[in-house]
């Protein structure tokens, strides 16, 4: 079976279990890995490619999918959830209703204000998966203003997602957006909570 | 039972632009009638059918079969028949459309599923294949009240759902097709 690597197409999910179970796990994301690869080598066969007696289907492979990216998704990073009750985390649930996926990302914020520990769950493709991936590390030790500043230009330069991909990366720059927004909503009520106390002890 | 499309209708169907060819190719919902009329049209025009006839007009034909292959894939399947009429209506979805069409209530059920899905048991998938194709129906049923009502916001919101609904179908089917 094979087909064009889209969002529609392809799913990869994230799971922490995946990285920590030994079992069928491991080998069902490996399929899925190969299932995305093998798409873009059946295009090669089809196609007859060659060229310098380098065969075509490594070839083919070797340029359409980056090394960054492959790596954010083979080993991604930061899989996993936080207690979105925690006062101090962050969570920013996004999707795309064009091919159904959804992105969480929750990050926490320690007493220097910075970013201490960033998570993510990605149902989605692989550029969606490698985007999350990416910007849970780039998030990390940042303040919050600096991760406002979050680009996702920046994201899909490092994994040089190709345009019809980018829409991954906007998903990703949203998520950060709306983490912000969660954790600045809950800080805000927090602190008018305490004003109340405050209020009402010196009454 | 109307005669939905004679071969003549077909032909000039197929030359229409595709997104006006659902729009004549429509049978109502009635996937019976959509897909005989499919047929119909399919052994009128299919290229196999047609050897002896010349290379152009089998090239005509085989571009016109295409068009209506298109046509009825997405008017067969709800969620791509809901998103081509907002097309139709000038309202489509936008890639660009994050989660604020939704809101984190409905987003957060999706996560849910998808993380379901990914430990379940066959027992626990056919459960989740259930529930899903109900909320599926719920979700078509109310769309149709939209459109025939013209609220497109809420047309908008529920075709949305849909997208997210139909990849927890697809998801679960290539779970169970893998076994």
């Amino acid at each position: 079976e094979s087909h064009v690597c889209g969002c529609t197409q392809h799913t990869a999910s994230t799971d922490f279990r995946l990285r920590t179970d030994t079992s069928a796990e491991p080998q069902h994301k490996r399929a899925r890995v190969e299932t995305m690869l093998s798409s873009r080598l059946n295009v090669a066969l089809r196609n007859g490619l060659s060229h310098n007696g380098v065969p075509a289907v490594a070839r083919l492979a070797r340029r359409s999918y980056h090394e960054n990216i492959i790596d954010h998704y083979e080993s991604p990073r930061n899989v996993g959830s936080m207690d979105k009750n925690d006062p101090n985390v962050g969570t920013g649930l996004v999707g795309a209703p064009a091919c159904g996926d959804v992105m969480k990302l929750q990050m926490r914020v320690g007493k220097d204000g910075k970013i201490e520990e960033a998570v993510f769950k990605t149902f989605g493709c692989g550029s969606a998966i490698a985007s999350s991936s990416f910007t849970t590390e780039w998030l990390k030790g940042k303040d919050l203003d600096e991760c406002a500043q979050i680009k996702n230009s920046v994201i899909a330069a490092h994994l040089k997602l190709p345009p019809v991909k980018l829409h991954c990366s906007m998903l990703a720059e949203d998520a950060v957006k709306a983490a912000i927004k969660d954790y600045q909503a809950k800080t805000k009520k927090a602190a008018g909570e305490t004003t109340l106390e405050v209020a009402s002890a010196s009454a | 039972m109307p005669a939905v499309v004679s071969a003549h209708c077909a032909h000039s169907l197929a030359q229409e632009p595709r997104s006006t060819a659902s729009a004549r190719l429509d049978a109502g919902d009635r996937n019976s009638q959509l897909h005989s009329a499919y047929k119909r049209v399919m052994s009128e025009f299919h290229p196999d059918r047609l050897g002896h006839k010349s290379a152009s007009d089998q090239a005509d034909a085989a571009s016109h079969t295409a068009a209506v292959t298109h046509a009825y894939t997405v008017i067969s399947r709800p969620h791509l028949r809901a998103k081509h009429l907002l097309e139709l209506r000038g309202r489509p979805l936008d890639e660009d459309e994050g989660g604020d069409l939704l809101g984190a209530e409905f987003l957060m059920e999706v996560m849910e599923s998808r993380e379901a899905i990914e430990s379940a048991t066959s027992a626990q998938m056919s459960k989740l294949r259930e529930v899903n194709a109900r909320r599926m129906a719920e979700v078509s049923a109310a769309l149709r009240a939209a459109f025939d009502e013209a609220q497109l916001d809420d047309a908008r919101r529920l075709t949305a759902q849909l997208q997210y609904l139909h990849k927890i179908e697809s998801e679960i089917n290539e779970r169970t097709a893998v076994e």
